[in-house]
C-alpha cells in the first residue's frame, strides 16, 4: 500500500491543460462556488474500501484547480507570466468516511483575500445523501516563481477575486474554519 | 552506559524517524515538485509506521478490533522538494489522553536535515469489534497504551514545534508603531 493514488506515471489533474474560462463580469457568482463533482475512484481507497486521507486532499486540490481556472489562472498564466498560486497551509477535518464509487460534491468559499493571499474553504459532501464528509481550509500565496517570493496579483485577477469575496460575504463563517488542533480537557 | 540505556536516552531526546525514502515520480507535478496531497501521503505512511510501533499493525488491528482514525490534520508547506530527493519523516508525540493521540510529523531532507513541511494530526482510537454499535471511540487497548505512554512521556521533554497549534488566517494589517514626533 505504498501509493494509493496511482500505480504508474505522474498523476495529472482532471483539468490539466484546460484553458481558463473567460470572465463574465455580469454573471452572478455562486455562493459558495460548486466547481467539482468527482466519483471516488478505486485507486483512492485503502484496504478497507475507504478513501485514504491524502486522497481527500487530492480532491480538494482538484477543486482548487477548477477555482483557478474560474478566476483566470491556467497553464499559460503560469508559463508565460511566471506566476502561480502555492498552497502554504492546509487544515482538514475528517468527518465521515467516503467509499469507492461514492458521488462527491465540492463547494468552495472564499473566506478572505488580500493582494497576495487567498483564504479558501472547501466542503466535501456526499452528492446523494448531502452529508458533509470533510472540510479543507487552505491559505494560498500568489508567487513570482522566478524570484521565488510572494508577489501581488495583477489588477484584473485581483478584481475577479474581490468580486468573489464580495459575493461570498453573505455566507456564514464555517464552524471548522480557524481551528487549531489540540486536546481540549474537561475542567473538573 | 549499556546499549539498552543508549536506546532509552535516544528515545527520550529526539523524535522518532518513522518513514524514509525517495520522492517518487508519480508524486510530482509538471514541474517535478512533490504535490500537496502527496506530502500528506508521506505523513500518513509515517502514522502507519507509528501504529506498527505501538502494536496496531494489521495483525494487531485484527486481534484487538482497534484502529486509529484521523480527525484533524494541519499541514504547513515550508520548502519545495523534487523527484528523487531522499527525505525522512520525524514524529513527535505532542499529547495523548485515554482515547486520543496528538502527533506532530516533520518532513526533512536526509542530506541537510532541512525542514520541508510539517503535519500536526489528531487521531482517535476506534473500537470496531462491536457489530451492534459499529465503530466508536474507545480507550486505547491496554497493550497499546503501554507502548504509547512511555513514548509520550519521553517526548513531553522535547520543545514544542513552532508550527504546532496553528490556525489559518490572513495576517493582521501592519500598523506602524514608530513615533513621528
Amino acid at each position: 500500500m505504498l501509493d494509493p493514488h496511482h500505480s504508474a506515471g505522474r498523476v495529472s489533474t482532471p483539468l490539466e491543460n484546460t484553458p481558463a474560462k473567460p470572465w463574465d463580469a455580469n454573471a452572478p457568482i455562486a455562493a459558495p462556488l460548486q466547481l467539482h463533482s468527482p466519483t471516488v475512484l478505486p485507486q483512492w481507497v485503502d484496504y478497507n474500501g475507504h478513501m485514504s486521507e491524502s486522497c481527500f486532499l487530492l480532491v480538494f486540490g482538484d477543486s482548487s484547480d477548477a477555482f483557478f481556472r474560474f478566476i483566470g489562472i491556467d497553464e499559460s498564466y503560469r508559463d508565460q507570466g511566471g506566476m502561480s498560486l502555492y498552497t502554504v497551509e492546509t487544515h482538514i477535518h475528517n468527518i465521515k468516511e467516503a467509499s469507492e464509487g461514492d458521488p462527491l460534491r465540492l463547494t468552495l468559499q472564499l473566506i478572505d483575500a488580500d493582494e497576495k493571499r487567498l483564504h479558501i474553504f472547501h466542503s466535501m459532501f456526499h452528492a446523494g445523501s448531502g452529508e458533509l464528509l470533510a472540510t479543507g481550509e487552505q491559505m494560498l500565496l500568489h508567487v513570482d516563481m522566478k524570484a521565488g517570493r510572494a508577489a501581488p496579483m495583477p489588477n484584473w485577477l485581483l478584481a475577479h477575486v474581490q468580486a468573489i469575496h464580495a459575493a461570498h460575504g453573505v455566507l456564514p463563517r464555517p464552524s471548522q474554519a480557524g481551528a487549531a488542533i489540540g486536546i481540549r480537557r474537561k475542567t473538573i | 552506559m549499556s546499549p539498552s540505556n543508549d536506546r532509552t536516552t535516544a528515545q527520550a531526546t529526539q523524535p522518532v524517524t518513522t518513514w524514509s525514502g525517495e520522492i517518487a515520480h508519480e508524486w510530482v507535478d509538471y514541474n517535478g515538485h512533490l504535490r500537496d496531497a502527496f506530502y500528506l501521503l508521506l505523513f500518513s505512511l509515517a502514522t502507519d509506521a507509528l501504529m506498527e510501533r505501538i502494536g496496531l499493525d494489521a495483525a494487531g488491528r485484527a486481534a484487538t478490533g482497534h484502529t486509529l482514525y484521523t480527525l484533524e490534520t494541519h499541514l504547513n508547506y515550508v520548502q519545495e522538494v523534487h523527484e528523487g530527493a531522499a527525505v525522512e519523516v520525524r514524529t513527535q508525540v505532542l499529547g495523548m489522553d485515554a482515547k486520543r493521540l496528538h502527533l506532530f510529523h516533520s518532513l526533512h531532507r536526509q542530506d541537510s536535515g532541512a525542514l520541508l513541511a510539517t503535519n500536526e494530526q489528531m487521531l482517535a482510537n476506534i473500537d470496531s469489534s462491536n457489530a451492534e454499535t459499529g465503530p466508536r471511540t474507545a480507550p486505547f487497548f491496554p497493550a497499546v497504551a503501554a507502548l504509547l505512554l512511555p513514548l509520550a512521556q519521553a517526548h513531553a521533554t522535547l520543545p514544542r514545534p513552532a508550527h504546532a497549534g496553528r490556525s489559518i488566517a490572513l495576517p493582521l494589517p501592519r500598523v506602524s508603531t514608530a513615533s513621528h514626533a
